[in-house]
């Protein structure tokens, strides 16, 4: 087979779900040339690719599978994040759609290299179909001996399962993961210990994205130096960006990181729809902070300096506002679903995200008065810090930006009592 | 749990500029409160694992980004740590705020003003004003269950409560429910908590989210006049209880008290039992019968019949016609008074109590082949055991504190066996096993050759190794059908291969139809695995009693009654004679025996109801009706004081000073809180001696007790300054304490594999219930109201076998008797056997029981040969 | 000379000049004593008298919810409660009881009401024979509010003299939480 799989998602029509098609690409090439060389050298390579994780916070990736593998407790665990709760991420369901033996492919790398024997994906519950085919794909896998106790001759075991959340957007995050899949309700531990060292049940575990994962192959099939090469120097590698919101062809895109927010919003995805102005984008999911069109020569990645922030990629879901968009709203209704999406174990996310929420809403209704504006900062200053897990900071940081960027809409609410662009009062 | 850092170093870090040395692994918060430093939280209990959630613990700690929750936070060695800087008021100025967005003002109508957390940092931190101008979240306090409010509109989700019931208690009966907003706790029953109700989430709870129903809305802890500390006295665990008094001299609150034996925790009948002090149904006059019935008469007039009816009989038919129950509810000045009227006043070694049918005999025997010192251990060693075996005993009901120092322990890692039926630890406990109770006994006899299989014992007891020599055991082969060998061979090692092992036995043994046999492998078992041994009794005070010589063959010393220099001792120190030791008294139901056949006449009996607690009580009620004279001397009109010819009214044990001994040996006072009418037993037993002649006029029960430390060996070394401090176990400086009173040789006989007690049909096993226990549990409003029904429960098969369907009333009979009962069938109970509720003084199950005397202990074992069930019309 | 001198002593003269004022006082239309109780003294609003329990004009019962708060601030511990459960649940007060003797009428307990349930009438005459004449109950110091602050006058009090943190224009110091009342709102 001369093919390599070289990208993420190597036809954005057809899906690959049979295993031979996936050979027939490329497939298990890397895992083949991985079990030949040993865990050592995956390891050396990902630390040498420089990759990042993708699921948001983008912890070097090397370092995490050597944290793993150099804890001798037993039995490890590996597990995909699977969750993407993320509004506007959907790239994991493209992944899992049109690519799924990547992720396993991935996912038996990962196995091999830490000596772990079993895997969960973790499955977001609002993706009941990919359910199914993902239980279908691990069969397939099985079968053909890719998985399974002594995968390939490796002496490593891989039994994997499928599990569905619940509609928790906080079980994204990897600790409330692992107390999800433990049984328990989803809420985040404290850290230390980390979850390398002490996760599921206690005991060493790899959690990582599923892009995290689907990138690893890539690595090991076109070399490290190669995958350096593409993107930035600090945030190598192909990055699949969610588009979303009022442009021409939203989607996800697979790019090399670093690309300008302009690059992706006016040359891939065409503009805005209507030919209608951009007013606001959010970069990286809604736990960024919104930009406004003046800084759109943002490079998504994880160390450009954009605005005074670092970093703005965030999971790579991209939103766009078009100039007919009233920002109060926005700003309400993303703090309606942060509010919704506390787990409410620590005071100030639990109870300061749903005053968020109810002072936007009288704002967008009319019914704010001059003090809010102060008070929403008091209160978005009190939460960020202060909050258990990064929800509660997310929540502070993105209404923030929306109070920093397009404070005068705000002003304008309250002053007329009405909301200038009609939305809804 | 941290595996991380085990090994305990020492660490120094900085607080507030000052360096502070601690040993490890500590968290910060609990580093900084070693040291004096306050911190405010609302999350940390510090008996559970860390929360972290209330966020009002937070610091600055030199080098890290965030301000750091020190309650989750590992303190390193080197760090530097601000908890007083502006920048953290601010935060807690913020954490408050947000608690209190959602929370009612109810502070004038909250129970919890005053005491409260909330309230108290909010002075401390928070601000004056809200500025929260949206809609509270509401939701209507839920008053359903019969003893615990919960309010969810207080709550601020700090799951101290939640948290402490599946990890301190064990129970897991209520859990954190939705999210974000619309968090709150409730019970997994719905509304109703039925749970083990042991107080312990009401005590966590930080604000008046949770509360108990008895003090509801009446009183205020600004209010409270004085506090005692005393001790609960429920079953021989002792636990330490706050008691608080309002001023005008009526009982407020009773609360648990940090005390070393229960550490803060109480089971539901310390927490919500004691509502039968202020019971209308108290005696409170001294009662005379004339005419067929009791009439209210003056103490004078009491004491002077009672007097002179007993020196009427004595002087008629001699000493042996009158007897004696003492009571391990009872303290030791009165047990001390009641043996001492009966011995030298009135000439009768017929003196026993209740004790007989659990730790008369356990300690007779475990005590003698062991040493008195080994029968004893600490109740909260509990939970360090690495295993566990409790047999024919269920600690969660009978002792519940040590039951939940079992759960901990099983939560820790411990290996835990129950032996019989504990359905208080069947959510902790590795191996089951419940053989047919005829040959349970046996495979105990069985684990112990595969034991010794395992382990050779050790040790320097003479006696024991003898008796190990020629005790007769079956082997695990001999046992196969009874208990597969793979499974009692698995035990044994377990347990042979176990550092630390605790052995837990109760009434079950004592009263076993193997007879000392059993005892005698049960005491060899806790030898060979040197195992800590934990005799549950059942009273506040069995072994107070049984030192003071409640038993017919026994002087206070506890010492033989044919000793000859404690017989000395004691006459010189009365100033009047012992009865001869060549008359052995009569036990406990030897003298309900004697009572029937007319040779016992008189009978005095001091907090018991043996009219019904006793098996046979039919046979039991009768005798007592037989007596010329029955005097009785309780706190409520039982059905053995509706037979009596004179009721004197005592007091209970929050009325009262005096002392205890609880199960660990441990020497525990109480203390008079409230008054009462009636009067305090030692008391009425003073002047009793007094009428006859003896030296008494004890004007304070600390009197009593200097007598007791001259005539004991084991008390002389304290004072009763001593005992508040709870410093004191017995033995007290070390040792192996008295040698043994035990005799092999009359032992000796025993040492023969008994036959298996045959017996067709089912097998009967009587389950006591954890809120029901005695006559004051009777009278305790509360407790009435959590209790269930009592059942008869049993598994599909054997219900299937007599068409029994759920919800059928069944009628149980027996030789003596038939009662009705309601049936209850749980697939997962062990063939062949129904499980009765043991409501001792209510649905009085024992009636239906009749008993064989133990040889050597007199232990009244119960059994019945014809036993069926029927299906009720 | 002489005369003057012999009718001066005789008739005291000195001392009649030295008690002219007095004297000059002494015919009744000179007094200026208050003739009591014929002319009876009225207290300024605001006189802190006996003690009264406000009704509740709505339920017809004591507005007092049994906080306690009273009892605990009161300097002379004057005030015995005993608070109990009514047939809804709600805390009342089983006994109220103010022993008037014990008063030092600092209106300290007015203060600490957070819901305005006792005031200070300007009623001072009610003297008795007893001592239990003065130790005054829950229904006696309801009588009393109906008596002395019938109708708008008791309103007009409220709304002036005691000015309650429950209005609207209540301007609290700054060390001062202010409570409004026990919200009880229907389930959103």
């Amino acid at each position: 087979m001369s093919k390599l799989i070289d990208r993420i998602i190597p036809d954005p029509v057809r899906c690959i779900t049979g295993i031979s098609a996936y050979e027939a690409e490329g497939g298990f090439r890397a895992l083949k040339k991985a079990a030949r060389a040993g865990p050592d050298f995956v390891i050396e390579e990902i630390v040498r690719a420089g990759l990042r994780g993708r699921g948001g916070a983008g912890f070097p990736t090397g370092r995490k599978w050597a944290a793993v593998a150099e804890d001798t407790a037993t039995p490890k665990y590996i597990i995909c994040n699977a969750d993407e709760g993320e509004p506007g991420t959907f790239k994991d369901r493209l992944i899992l759609e049109k690519n799924p033996f990547l992720l396993i492919e991935g996912m038996a790398l990962a196995a091999f290299t830490v000596k772990a024997g079993v895997g969960y994906i973790y499955l977001r519950g609002e993706y009941p179909a990919l359910f199914h085919l993902l239980e279908d794909v691990i069969a397939q896998c099985r079968k053909k001996g890719y998985i399974g106790p002594d995968f390939m001759g490796t002496g490593a075991d891989l039994e994997l399962y499928v599990h569905r959340g619940a509609g928790a957007y906080i079980c994204g995050e990897e600790t409330a993961m692992i107390e999800s899949l433990e049984g328990k309700r989803g809420q985040p531990r404290s850290r230390p210990p980390y979850t390398v060292n002490y996760g599921y049940m206690g005991k060493p575990t790899l959690a990582s994205n599923v892009e995290t994962f689907a990138n690893v192959p890539i690595i090991l099939n076109i070399g490290a130096e190669s995958y350096s090469k593409i993107g930035s120097p600090e945030s190598p590698g192909p990055k699949l960006f969610s588009v979303s919101g009022d442009v021409v062809r939203p989607g996800v895109y697979e790019l090399p990181m670093g690309v300008p927010l302009s690059e992706i919003i006016y040359e891939h995805c065409g503009g805005i729809k209507g030919g209608r102005a951009l007013k606001a984008v959010i970069p990286g999911g809604v736990s960024t902070a919104v930009l406004r069109s003046d800084d759109l020569a943002c490079r998504m990645d994880f160390t450009s300096k954009c605005e005074g922030s670092m970093g703005i990629i965030g999971s790579g879901a991209v939103i766009v506002f078009d100039e007919e968009t009233c920002m109060v709203h926005t700003a309400y209704r993303i703090a309606k679903f942060f509010a919704h999406e506390s787990c409410g174990k620590c005071t100030p996310c639990r109870e300061g995200t749903d005053w968020i929420r109810a002072i936007l809403l009288r704002m967008e209704q009319g019914l704010g008065v001059e003090d809010d504006i102060r008070l929403l900062r008091e209160v978005c200053g009190n939460i960020a810090g202060n909050s258990f897990c990064a929800l509660g900071d997310s929540a502070a940081i993105s209404t923030i930006g929306f109070l920093d960027k397009f404070g005068d809409e705000f002003e304008a609410h309250i002053k007329g009592k009405t909301c200038p662009f009609g939305g809804p009062v | 749990m941290n595996n991380m850092n085990n090994m305990k170093n020492m660490i120094t870090l900085t607080i507030n500029g000052k360096k502070f040395e601690v040993k490890g692994p500590v968290k910060v918060l609990e580093a900084a409160l070693q040291n004096n430093i306050h911190i405010p939280t609302m999350c940390y209990y510090p008996k559970i694992e860390s929360f972290g959630g209330c966020r009002m613990c937070l610091v600055r700690v030199e080098g890290m980004y965030r301000l750091q929750a020190s309650c989750s936070l590992n303190a390193e060695d080197g760090m530097v740590v601000e908890t007083e800087t502006p920048e953290i008021h601010v935060a807690r100025k913020a954490m408050l705020e947000f608690m209190l967005i959602n929370h009612p003002l109810d502070c004038p109508t909250c129970d919890k003003a005053g005491e409260c957390d909330l309230q108290d940092f909010s002075v401390l931190y928070g601000a004056a004003e809200g500025r929260f101008h949206e809609r509270k979240r509401t939701e209507p306090e839920s008053t359903k269950d019969p003893l615990i409010v919960r309010n969810m509109e207080r709550c601020i989700m700090c799951t101290k409560c939640t948290r402490v019931c599946a990890e301190l208690q064990g129970a897991s009966a209520i859990n954190v429910i939705g999210r974000g907003k619309h968090t709150s706790i409730e019970p997994f029953s719905g509304s109703k908590f039925d749970c083990e109700y042991c107080g312990a989430c009401i005590i966590a709870c930080p604000v008046g989210s949770l509360m108990s129903k008895l003090h509801r809305h009446n009183y205020r802890p600004w209010d409270t006049g004085e506090q005692f500390d005393s001790t609960c006295s429920y079953c021989g665990v002792g636990c330490g209880i706050h008691m608080q008094i309002r001023e005008d001299g009526t009982l407020q609150r009773l609360i648990p008290a940090e005390s070393e034996v229960n550490q803060g925790l109480l089971c539901a009948r310390g927490f919500f039992g004691y509502e039968y002090i202020s019971s209308p149904s108290r005696l409170t006059s001294p009662l005379i019968r004339k005419d067929g019935k009791l009439v209210p008469v003056s103490w004078q007039e009491a004491l002077k019949y009672v007097a002179s009816r007993l020196k009427e009989i004595r002087d008629a038919s001699g000493g042996k016609s009158l007897a004696a129950l003492a009571s391990p509810k009872c303290t030791i000045e009165d047990n001390y008074l009641l043996q001492k009227l009966m011995r030298a006043g009135l000439g009768s070694n017929n003196i026993d109590s209740s004790a007989r049918m659990g730790l008369a005999g356990l300690r007779r025997i475990v005590g003698g082949l062991l040493g008195h010192a080994r029968t004893v251990s600490y109740v909260s060693e509990m939970a360090q055991s690495d295993a566990v075996l409790t047999v024919c005993s269920d600690p969660v009901t009978e002792a519940p504190v040590l039951g939940v120092r079992v759960r901990n322990a099983y939560d820790s890692g411990a290996a835990v066996i129950t032996f019989g039926h504990a359905p208080g630890l069947r959510h902790h406990r590795s191996v089951t096993m419940q053989p047919r109770l005829k040959e349970q006994w046996h495979v105990l006899g069985a684990l112990l050759s595969a034991v010794l299989e395992i382990k050779k014992p050790s040790g320097s007891r003479e006696m024991m190794q003898e008796l190990l020599g020629t005790l007769m055991l079956p082997t695990p082969e001999d046992m196969d059908d009874a208990m597969p060998r793979e499974v009692v061979r698995k035990v044994a090692e377990t347990l042979a291969t176990s550092a630390n092992v605790s052995l837990v036995a109760g009434r079950e043994l004592a009263c076993s139809l193997a007879g000392p046999w059993s005892i005698m492998v049960f005491a060899a078992l806790a030898h060979v695995l040197e195992a800590k041994v934990y005799l549950i009794s059942e009273g506040p005070n069995e072994h107070g009693l049984l030192d003071m010589g409640c038993e017919p063959d026994m002087l206070p010393g506890p010492a033989p009654m044919t000793d000859a220099g404690a017989r000395r001792m004691i006459e010189g120190l009365w100033d009047a004679r012992l009865p001869s030791e060549k008359e052995k008294g009569l036990s406990l139901m030897e003298i309900f025996e004697a009572a029937g056949a007319g040779d016992v006449k008189g009978l005095y009996v001091m907090g018991e109801n043996p009219a019904r607690s006793l098996p046979d009580s039919g046979f039991v009620t009768d005798a007592l009706a037989k007596l010329d004279l029955l005097v009785v001397q309780d706190i409520f009109m039982t059905e053995t004081a509706e037979l009596a010819h004179v009721v004197l009214p005592a007091k209970t044990w929050i009325e009262r000073k005096g002392t205890y001994i609880n199960m660990e040996r441990r020497l525990l006072g109480i203390d008079a809180g409230v008054g009462a009418e009636g009067k305090e037993d030692w008391s009425i037993l003073s002047e009793l001696c007094e009428a006859l002649g003896l030296k008494a006029g004890y004007k304070r029960s600390d009197d009593v007790f200097s007598e007791v430390m001259k005539v004991s060996p084991y008390y002389c070394e304290l004072h009763a300054s001593n005992i508040r401090g709870e410093t004191c176990k017995w033995p007290a400086e070390g040792g192996d304490g008295h040698e043994a009173i035990l005799d092999l040789k009359a032992l000796r006989p025993y040492l023969d594999i008994p036959p298996v007690v045959e017996g067709d049909g089912f097998d009967i096993v009587l389950e006591k219930p954890l809120f029901l226990n005695g006559t004051t549990a009777l009278h305790s409003d509360a407790l009435l109201r959590i209790s269930k029904e009592p059942l008869a429960r049993m598994n599909t098969a054997l219900a299937d076998s007599y068409k029994i369907r759920p919800g059928d009333t069944l009628r149980f009979f027996s030789e003596r008797g038939e009662i009705e009962i309601k049936a209850h069938i749980d697939p997962y109970l062990p063939d062949n056997t129904v499980y009765l509720t043991d409501t001792q003084e209510s649905a009085g199950i024992l009636k239906y029981f009749r008993y064989n005397k133990m040889p050597f202990t007199n232990a009244p074992c119960k059994y019945t040969q014809k036993t069926g069930l029927k299906r009720g019309e | 000379m002489e005369f003057k001198k012999i009718v001066k002593t005789i008739l005291f003269w000195e001392i009649l000049q030295g008690m002219w004022l007095t004297l000059s006082n002494l015919p009744p239309w000179n007094a200026v004593t208050r003739q009591y109780p014929k002319e009876p003294r009225y207290s300024d609003p605001g006189f802190r008298g006996l003690h009264a329990l406000v009704r509740n004009p709505d339920t017809g019962r004591e507005k007092c919810i049994a906080c306690g708060l009273c009892a605990a601030v009161c300097p002379s511990r004057c005030i015995t409660i005993h608070t109990g459960e009514d047939d809804k649940g709600e805390k009342i007060a089983e006994e109220y009881e103010v022993d008037v003797l014990r008063c030092v009428f600092c209106a300290f307990c007015v203060e600490a009401c957070p819901v305005g349930a006792i005031v200070l009438s300007e009623h001072y005459e009610y003297s008795g024979y007893s001592r239990g004449d003065f130790y005054f109950n829950k229904e006696r110091l309801l009588d009393n509010w109906d008596t002395f602050f019938p109708g708008e006058k008791g309103k007009w009090y409220m709304d002036n003299i005691w000015k309650h943190p429950n209005a609207d224009d209540y301007k609290a110091h700054d060390d001062q939480a202010v409570f409004h009342g026990i919200q009880k709102e229907e389930k959103q």
